[in-house]
């Protein structure tokens, strides 16, 4: 049985222990809030959005672009979108297992799926599998729009030149602060379809268009799909830190759980070294008799 | 004599007032907005946006974007804007 002092030690390390993962949950706490604000802003940037491509499609007249063309696909680029940190349960491991069994999967029907990776996690993974073509590092937990307009460019450019048939973006879809599920959203080709979803809110407002429509479609199309990717960052944001906030709640209770049972089984080895000492004294005083 | 002015960026609300007059740097050239403009939607090159409120003209740095005119609202979606410091 161990003694005492070993027991005195273990409480005092599961102390600290717990000391650490609770300040690290507040910490995401106070990053997952900041994250659903940027949320709720861009927000108000999309609906705004829709409102213009509803516009744009309500007014009739053929929309194509370069970036709505549908090819036979035969080259895929995955963006997959993790933390750099772990402490956050499955959140990364559940999102690899997904882009993996994917890549498995498709792997005889596509000649290459290749990745473009955001964020550490998800890199150190697929790079030893596969093609990662480019890695953005440290910009996931805190996303700015620079970043995803610089991805949303690349691709676009590698979409046009040929290189890849399609664009597929992989990240967990925030859906409550305690379950993200893993997805996978076509970016590339834009698709027609999403233009005629939107077209609900249609106003039948005569709008002036300045330059033309075609111009203005090709002009706001690569924005949309910047902001996609915009929109993917900030969900899997909101995602990473309200994971490390439940995984940390999670094991600040754990820690106060094996506290108190270790304070048992110390209190016990100090009542049995007790009872074993009276035992020793009072057989000696017997034996002096 | 006055209409609804907004400014949107990807991660946040940059300004929302209201304006008597808006100078838009369009992809064709500058343009102005006065109240009871025609619905227009526009796109937007890099430059600068002025307003004037009470005669007071002010102006904010836009990185490309668009604009959309409607029902005396005039809605700037940009990359990015900087206020003036």
């Amino acid at each position: 049985m161990p003694s005492q002092k070993e027991y005195n030690v273990k409480i005092a390390s599961l102390g600290n222990t717990a000391k650490v993962t609770k300040t690290m949950n507040m910490v995401s706490t106070a990053k997952y809030r900041k994250a659903q604000d940027a949320q709720g802003s861009s927000k108000l940037y999309s609906d705004q959005l829709n409102q213009v491509i509803a516009g744009l499609a309500a007014s009739g007249g053929e929309l194509s672009h370069p970036l709505m063309k549908t090819l036979e696909v035969k080259k895929v680029l995955v963006i997959t979108f993790t933390s750099d940190k772990g402490l956050c349960a499955g959140f990364n491991n559940n999102l690899i297992k997904f882009v993996e069994s994917f890549r498995r999967e498709n792997a005889d029907k596509y000649e290459t799926i290749d990745f473009i990776t955001c964020g550490k996690r998800g890199y150190n993974a697929l790079r030893k599998t596969s093609t990662v073509v480019a890695n953005y590092d440290d910009k996931t937990s805190n996303p700015e729009f620079e970043t995803a307009r610089e991805i949303g460019d690349k691709v676009q450019k590698l979409f046009i030149d040929g290189e890849y048939d399609q664009v597929i973006i992989a990240n967990n879809n925030f859906v409550s602060a305690l379950s993200q599920i893993p997805t996978l959203t076509t970016l590339l080709p834009v698709s027609g379809a999403e233009a005629e979803e939107t077209e609900s809110t249609d106003n039948a407002t005569d709008y002036i268009y300045e330059p033309g429509q075609a111009e203005l479609l090709s002009y706001l199309l690569p924005k949309t799909v910047n902001f996609q990717v915009f929109k993917a960052f900030l969900e899997n944001a909101a995602g990473e830190h309200a994971a490390r906030m439940a995984a940390m709640d999670a094991a600040s209770t754990n820690a106060k759980d094996l506290i108190q049972k270790y304070t048992v089984l110390r209190n016990r080895a100090r009542q049995a070294a007790i009872t074993t000492e009276l035992t020793e004294i009072v057989a000696g005083a017997e034996s002096l008799k | 004599m006055s209409f609804q002015l907004k400014i949107i960026t990807p991660a946040r609300l940059v300004f929302e007032g209201t304006v008597d007059s808006v100078r838009l740097p369009g992809l064709d050239g500058d343009f102005g907005v006065l109240d009871n403009h025609a619905a227009l939607i526009s796109g937007i090159a890099v430059g600068a946006l002025q307003y004037d409120v009470n005669g007071q003209r002010k102006s904010i740095k836009l990185e490309g974007g668009f604009v959309e005119v409607n029902d005396n609202v005039v809605s700037v979606l940009a990359d990015s804007a900087q206020l003036p410091e």
